[in-house]
Order: C-alpha cells, then sequence, then structure tokens
C-alpha cells in the first residue's frame, strides 16, 4: 500500500471550488502512485492541508460531482456525500466531510476532517482543513510517521481495531477511576498496537466512521450506477481488492454485463486462488444457458483444480441444457479426472437423461472398472439409460 | 418380587383375563435382548468424527465395503457435535494445502449456505482464525452422512467397540450399541475416536501426557447489549468473584470481558476434560455446564446482564487432546515448525502450535512458507498389523499435535489413511509396506493434495 502527504504547493486554497480540488486531487495520484511520498505540511511556517491518499480504483479525471443526503450511525445525524464522477459518468471516488467531537473521560474535542473512498468502499483517503492539525491528548500535533501510521491503520479493512468497541477502549481511561490494575480483559497494549499512542478515541472514531454506515453507502451508490463498460474498467485496471469487490457484486447478475462475463472467465485462469474462485463462484446456472459460454468454460475445464471442476459440474446440473460440445468434452475425459468428479458426472448425466451413443460407449467402460464404486455409478446411470 | 418381574406376570394375567379385548399394541412384551449380529466388511473406521467420516468416505470411494462406527447419534465430532463450525486451515501463503473430501464438502456447505469463502489469498498474519471457514454444522452433518451414504458406508451410530483380535489377516471386533452387539470382521481398521481407543483395546501402546490441554463446551450468549456494559465495574466484581471463591479464573481464562464480548464462543476451559470413556467423558460434559451455569448466575446478577441467557449450546463439550499412539514415527515440535517433508509425507498441515493451557492460548505462528507434513508412519502403531490411526491421537509430541490436531488436517489425515487402507487390501500388504507413491496418487486421483516428494530409495 503507498501512501502519501500531497505537496502542499499541489494543494487547493479551502475558499477555491470544490471542484478544482477534486481536480487537484486527482492529479496528484499520478505522483503518488509513481511513489513519490513525504510530508510537507508547513509552508513558511504556517499549516496548511493535510492530506493523505492511497491507490484509487480508477485514475480517471474528475468532471463532475454530485451529492446526496445520507444517515451516518456513527455521527448519528443525516451528512452529505459526494460523488465525484468521470466524463462518462463513472464513480471516480467519494467524500465526506465530518465535524464531530470525541468525547472521553468527560471532554470533547472537535473532529474535523474529509473522508475519501474508492467506488469499491475502500479507504481512499483523509484531508484535514487548511491549517487544521490532529492531535495527541496531551495537545501535541502529530507528527509525520503518526499521520503516515494513521493512514496506514485506516487502509486495513480487518485491522483488529475494528473488532474492539468503544466501550473496551473506553474502559481504559476508567480503569483508575476504580483503582485497579493488572485486569484482565482487552489490555492497554492490545489496543496501543492498533491505534496512534495518545490519540486512541480519535483513531477509532476515525476507523469507526471509515468501515461504518457510509462506506455501504458509497458501495451501493456505485452498485445503482454498474455498467457494463464501467465493470470492465475496474476489472481490466483497478487494484487486486477492487476487482475482488466488483466480481462479488455483481454475483448472479453477470449476464447483465456481458462484455464484464467474457472477462470473468478469463480470470478463472488466474493463479491467484481466491480471485478464480470469486469468478467461478459469480456464475450461476442461468449464465451457463448461453452454450458459446458453456463451451468456452469447458475448455478451461482441464486447468481447474479439484475444486473449480467440482462447482463447475454442479453449475452444468443446475443449467436446462447442455451443449453437446461440453458433453464431448467431459466424456473425452471421463476416466481420467479426480474419481468424485466423474462420479458427480455421472450422476448429472442420469439426471438429465444424457443418452447420446458416445456417452453411452463411455460409461459403459466405466461399468468394468475395478472401482466398484465408479461401477455402481455407471451401472445406475446404464440402467436409467435403457429405460 | 423384582419390577421387571411383576409387569411381565401382569402381562400375562391381563392377556389370560381380558384375551381379545386387549388390543396387539396394549400387550405387554418381554424385555429385550440385545441383538447378535455377524458383519463382515473391507474396513471398519472407529469414529465418525472430522476424521473418521472422511476417512469413511474415501475409502467407499474406492469401492470397498465400509463400516463406520460412530457413538453419537450424528457424523462430524468436533465440526459438529461438538460445535466447533469454523474448520480451517485449508490454506498456506496464497496456496491450497489442503483439499479432497473435507474440501469438497465445506464447498457444499457454504455453496448450499449461501455463504462465502474468506480471502484466503490475503496473508492471515497473526489473525490465523481470518483463514477458518464459518461453515453451518447442521448443513454439514446432513452432507456428511449423505456423502458416506452415497459412497456405499454401512453406518452403525450409538456404537462402539469393546474388543478387537487381529488373525488370520483379518481383524475381528466386537461392538456394543443400543440392543445391539456386533462381531465385525475385517481387513483394516482405521482408528479416528481421537482417543486412540481402537488401538488402545487392538494392544497397542498410548502415551498421555500429564498435563493435557482444556476442553471447551461451546455456547452463544445473548440478551444483553456489550457496548451498554461498565466493564471496568464488572471485571471488578468478577475479580471479587473469584477472591470469594465463588469463580475459577482458569474456567473462563479470567477474561470476563472475553466471555461477553464473544458472546461465548470459544472462551471456556474445562481443565482435563478428556473424551476417552463414558465416564470421563460424562464428567467433562458436567463440568462445561456447571462452570457455564455458576458463570450465568454471577452475570445475571450484574448491571445491565439481567436478561442474559443461553442462545445456544453444543451438545458435548469439545476435546482438544487425550491418547496419541506410540507409533512408528513421532512428529516433533521441530518437524512441524521447520516443515520438514518425509519421504513418506501423505498430506500436508498448516496452523500455528496452539497450546491451551491454564492461562490460556497464545498461538505460535509458523514462519513464512513453512508449511508441516505428515508422514504415513505417524499414523502407523508400531508392531501393528493392517491398523491406521487418523486424527488428533497420531504419533506427536504435545507442542506438534497442538498444531496439526486441527480439523482441516484432521480431514487431510483422514483421506489419506481411507486411501491407505484401501491401497493396502488392493496390494495385501501391510499399510506400513505400501509403495508411499502409489498412495500419493491415490489421494491424488480422489481430489487431495500431497507434499512433494523428496528422494528416497525405496520410493523412487
Amino acid at each position: 500500500m503507498e501512501e502519501s502527504c500531497l505537496q502542499e504547493s499541489d494543494l487547493p486554497k479551502t475558499n477555491e471550488s470544490r471542484m478544482n480540488k477534486a481536480m487537484v486531487f486527482v492529479s496528484l495520484f499520478v505522483i503518488l502512485i509513481s511513489g513519490t511520498s513525504g510530508v510537507i505540511s508547513k509552508a513558511g511556517g504556517e499549516l496548511r492541508n493535510i492530506k493523505y491518499k492511497n491507490e484509487p480504483t480508477l485514475d480517471f479525471p474528475v468532471d463532475r460531482i454530485i451529492d446526496k443526503e445520507i444517515y451516518d450511525d456513527v455521527e448519528k445525524r443525516n451528512v452529505t456525500l459526494y460523488q465525484y464522477l468521470s466524463k462518462d459518468g463513472f464513480p471516480v471516488y467519494y467524500s465526506r466531510n465530518v465535524h464531530t467531537g470525541v468525547c472521553y473521560d468527560g471532554q470533547c474535542r472537535l473532529l474535523d476532517i474529509t473522508l475519501y473512498w474508492n467506488p469499491s468502499g475502500r479507504y481512499l483517503g483523509f484531508e484535514l482543513p487548511e491549517d487544521e492539525f490532529l492531535s495527541k491528548d496531551d495537545h501535541v500535533p502529530f507528527t509525520e510517521e503518526e499521520y503516515i501510521r494513521l493512514n496506514n491503520l485506516l487502509s486495513d479493512p480487518d485491522l483488529p481495531l475494528g473488532d474492539f468497541t468503544y466501550n473496551q477502549i473506553a474502559a481504559k481511561s476508567k480503569a483508575s477511576l476504580y483503582k485497579i490494575d493488572g485486569v484482565s480483559g482487552a489490555t492497554s497494549k492490545d489496543v496501543l498496537e492498533y491505534v496512534i499512542k495518545g490519540s486512541a478515541y480519535t483513531t477509532y472514531r476515525i476507523y469507526e466512521l471509515v468501515y461504518g454506515h457510509t462506506q455501504s453507502e458509497v458501495e451501493a451508490w456505485t452498485n445503482d450506477v454498474m455498467s457494463d463498460d464501467y465493470l470492465e474498467d475496474i476489472l481490466n485496471e483497478s487494484p487486486y481488492q477492487d476487482k475482488l469487490w466488483a466480481i462479488g457484486l455483481v454475483q448472479g447478475r453477470l449476464s447483465e454485463f456481458p462484455k464484464s462475463k467474457k472477462m470473468v472467465l478469463e480470470l478463472m485462469s488466474s493463479e491467484d486462488y481466491s480471485l478464480a474462485e470469486k469468478c467461478m463462484n459469480s456464475l450461476i446456472p442461468g449464465d451457463l444457458t448461453d452454450e458459446d459460454f458453456q463451451n468456452k468454460l469447458i475448455k478451461k475445464f482441464q486447468s481447474f483444480d479439484f475444486g473449480m471442476k467440482s462447482r463447475t459440474i454442479d453449475l452444468l446440473k443446475n443449467t436446462p441444457q447442455i451443449s453437446p460440445e461440453v458433453i464431448a468434452k467431459l466424456n473425452k475425459g471421463l476416466m481420467e479426472w479426480e474419481v468424485p468428479i466423474t462420479s458427480r458426472i455421472l450422476d448429472m448425466y442420469r439426471e438429465k437423461q444424457i443418452s447420446d451413443s458416445n456417452t453411452i460407449a463411455t460409461v459403459q467402460s466405466i461399468a468394468e472398472s475395478e472401482n466398484g464404486y465408479l461401477a455402481r455409478k455407471a451401472e445406475a446411470y446404464l440402467a436409467t439409460s435403457r429405460e | 418380587m423384582k419390577r421387571r418381574d411383576v409387569l411381565s406376570t401382569i402381562g400375562a394375567l391381563s392377556v389370560g383375563l381380558t384375551g381379545s379385548l386387549v388390543s396387539k399394541a396394549e400387550v405387554l412384551r418381554q424385555p429385550y435382548h440385545a441383538i447378535d449380529r455377524q458383519l463382515e466388511t473391507d474396513i471398519l473406521v472407529v469414529g465418525g468424527g472430522t476424521a473418521g467420516s472422511i476417512a469413511a468416505i474415501q475409502a467407499g470411494r474406492t469401492g470397498h465395503q465400509v463400516t463406520l462406527l460412530e457413538c453419537q447419534s450424528r457424523l462430524g465430532g468436533t465440526v459438529t457435535t461438538g460445535g466447533v463450525a469454523f474448520p480451517g486451515l485449508f490454506f498456506a501463503w496464497g496456496k491450497q494445502v489442503i483439499s479432497g473430501v473435507g474440501w469438497e464438502l465445506i464447498q457444499n456447505v457454504v455453496e448450499m449456505n449461501g455463504d462465502s469463502l474468506p480471502n484466503f489469498s490475503v496473508p492471515h498474519g497473526r489473525e490465523h482464525w481470518k483463514h477458518q471457514v464459518r461453515i453451518n454444522p447442521y448443513l454439514y452433518a446432513m452432507l456428511l452422512e449423505e456423502k458416506c451414504l452415497e459412497a456405499g458406508v454401512s453406518v452403525r451410530y450409538y456404537e462402539t467397540p469393546t474388543s478387537m483380535v487381529f488373525r488370520d489377516n483379518h481383524w475381528y471386533v466386537e461392538t456394543i450399541g443400543k440392543g445391539v452387539r456386533a462381531q465385525i470382521k475385517c481387513k483394516q481398521i482405521i482408528d479416528c475416536s481421537g482417543n486412540a481407543i481402537a488401538a488402545s483395546i487392538a494392544g497397542y501402546d498410548l502415551y498421555k501426557e500429564k498435563n493435557t490441554q482444556p476442553g471447551t463446551l461451546m455456547f452463544t450468549l445473548g440478551g444483553y447489549d456489550f457496548e451498554s456494559l461498565d466493564l471496568e465495574r464488572l471485571k471488578v466484581a468478577y475479580e471479587m468473584a473469584i477472591d470469594r471463591g465463588e469463580l475459577i479464573r482458569g474456567e473462563f481464562r479470567g477474561d470476563i470481558v472475553a466471555l461477553l464480548k464473544e458472546k461465548g464462543d470459544n472462551v471456556q476451559h474445562i481443565l482435563g476434560a478428556d473424551s476417552t470413556t463414558s465416564e470421563t467423558h460424562t464428567s467433562a460434559n458436567i463440568k462445561g455446564r456447571e462452570s457455564l451455569l455458576k458463570h450465568l448466575r454471577f452475570l445475571k446478577k450484574q448491571p445491565g446482564l439481567g436478561k442474559i441467557k443461553v442462545v445456544e449450546m453444543s451438545t458435548e463439550a469439545g476435546i482438544r487432546e487425550t491418547y496419541r499412539i506410540d507409533g512408528l514415527y513421532r512428529i516433533s515440535y521441530e518437524d512441524y515448525t521447520t516443515g520438514k517433508t518425509f519421504p513418506d509425507s501423505i498430506a500436508y498441515s498448516y496452523y500455528p502450535v496452539d497450546l491451551h493451557n491454564a492461562e490460556g492460548v497464545v498461538p505460535e505462528q509458523l514462519r513464512e512458507g513453512i508449511v508441516p507434513t505428515i508422514p504415513l508412519r505417524a499414523l502407523i502403531p508400531k508392531r501393528s498389523q493392517n491398523f491406521l490411526v487418523a486424527g488428533r491421537s497420531i504419533c506427536s509430541d504435545q507442542l506438534a499435535n497442538s498444531g496439526l490436531r486441527v480439523q482441516a488436517s484432521c480431514m487431510a489425515m483422514g483421506q489419506a489413511a481411507g486411501a491407505a487402507a484401501a491401497l493396502a487390501i488392493e496390494k495385501k500388504v501391510t499399510p506400513a509396506n505400501l509403495v508411499i507413491n502409489d498412495l500419493k496418487k491415490l489421494i491424488q486421483s480422489h481430489g487431495g493434495i500431497v507434499p512433494a516428494g523428496i528422494r528416497s530409495s525405496k520410493n523412487e
């Protein structure tokens, strides 16, 4: 994960239009993802705009911005979510401003920050208003390292911090009230691994905001405008985790996205297990009603692992019509597939009453197999085909 | 006069006096006598748990006759009856290391239940549980049973072995079940009892640590809002209850907050829990339930917890460790943590060293790239013939066992044992004399994954 603070000289003034700000935001990604990093938060001794960004889903220029009201369950109020669109109307990223109190030990301090999300809901970055900075409990401002660490912590959707509750973190500050020590539970040490020291509540609150209801709203809004071209761009160009997200999003709906459906088929050959598995599991039997697709899928069958082969047979079993090419291909390898796969194919043939002469001849040879289990399966099929 | 005799007499009198006025359904009958059965099978699998059910399916799919004894009412063992329904780990370092029958079931359950698999390509780091697959245990039990039956396995619930004798190249096994005594003649035995009970009955040496890992009764708590609890006050009350002797710190790892936050999930520790015999297992179950009740009563008195309740609870306490066989090879901690490959490695295992004790557990993650392997010899008791063990009772030291005892590894071992028993029958040898490459090919032909071989004059 790359991260960086943007160059101060590149940052927009706060009174500039949101549009200009967005354009600068996007243009800076080019610098960031090419490896430039560093923090320049001061110019002439004055604090300016502090901003951290990660790798975007799609590096498209922003053409326009639209917004909508959403309810935020962390702040417990309606807030405005901004959607930044490309010239083609594709979501490029989202943002929302946060003005909330972070309260603990009877004291509250204002958290004023803008959070950014990718179209996939993946955390993109944060930005502080001009001349604003984050500080710790002792009012000492964050250091550059602490901003970088904060950005890294926020970038991890699986951070154990997400499993903590506010109650657990708050309990630490109350411990002294009860004059207890050494009582087990989520210890301070445990929490400290996942927060900025001296700023546990602020870190926790921002993390909660990043992975809270707004994230779901972002995903839902992207889903609402999902198109075949946009999906194709994501599958082609986005980082790995966004590809996985997009494939999961269109699970069962691939027939609505014909160009992307072809790409999903290609990605099934990926050496990355989860990517291949997600692609396979995005298919539903209805996607195989297209015979051409069936034929292309079966061409990959030999290269699939045991689990993918099993899933393919399950899909075919629930497809109304299996193409002759698929049956010919399966028959050709019937003696060579893993035993449970051959067994499943035989069950499928029996259930779907596949009874062409080539299939019957192939199965007859299996009926003579030394493996009694397979021979029984073959006999069961042959008995049905004779009916 | 004994009660039964009285009933018999009354029954006779009733029949005599009322004659045809009494319908057939009302006629009292003699107390039943245990039915004797004489059975013959190729492979007898003892224990239908995590390893045994997979061993039986694998053996059945080779076309051999298989009989599976299970002392409980359903298959799946720790996954189902024990309530630990999150098998792992099937993937290591971005690659699948355990597949085959066990993986087929996991895929089926996940798909049928509308769940999804974790992202195995992203490293789990210190949180290995992220790669465990949460499954519906009820569905898993049903699918296991269906696959056993489909593979021709004869399933015998509520039955356990009482004696085993090896003669004329066959095993003669006596079992006892509900109203049934069976004499089973078979060619191969696979002990997947989890306690090496069959190996013990057969006369092979076992060993057990002085301090075994604690067991856990799985349950789910509900009826409270964790966020609204005053955790510090609760911790103080908990410490005071321990000081007064009302609660025992080790029963929930001294962590009352974790008990509430996790809603009970895999937090309890039952020291000395042992499932080897009905008596020891009874004791473990009672201890687990007593402990839960005691803590529930304590929690109900605390602010915000007045309505706390048990939402669900597993049928029995899950047991982590009991007896292991003295096998042809003992897998050591060093073997495990260095990922040693043996000439007869027939399965992978992947999990941190995970020794639970009275204080809790701090898993020792394996170094990057390390994937331990299981040699066939660790599944074979010394001086045995036609006998295999699969699951947590294989020959291993306690630390290695704390890692390889987990469900995915047990599934892989079960599949390997099922294949080995079948191949041994076909080749007419005892499993120790199998050609390892033949065994590996058989496992692979059933979808299993086997470790790459190392050069060995015997097996090349």
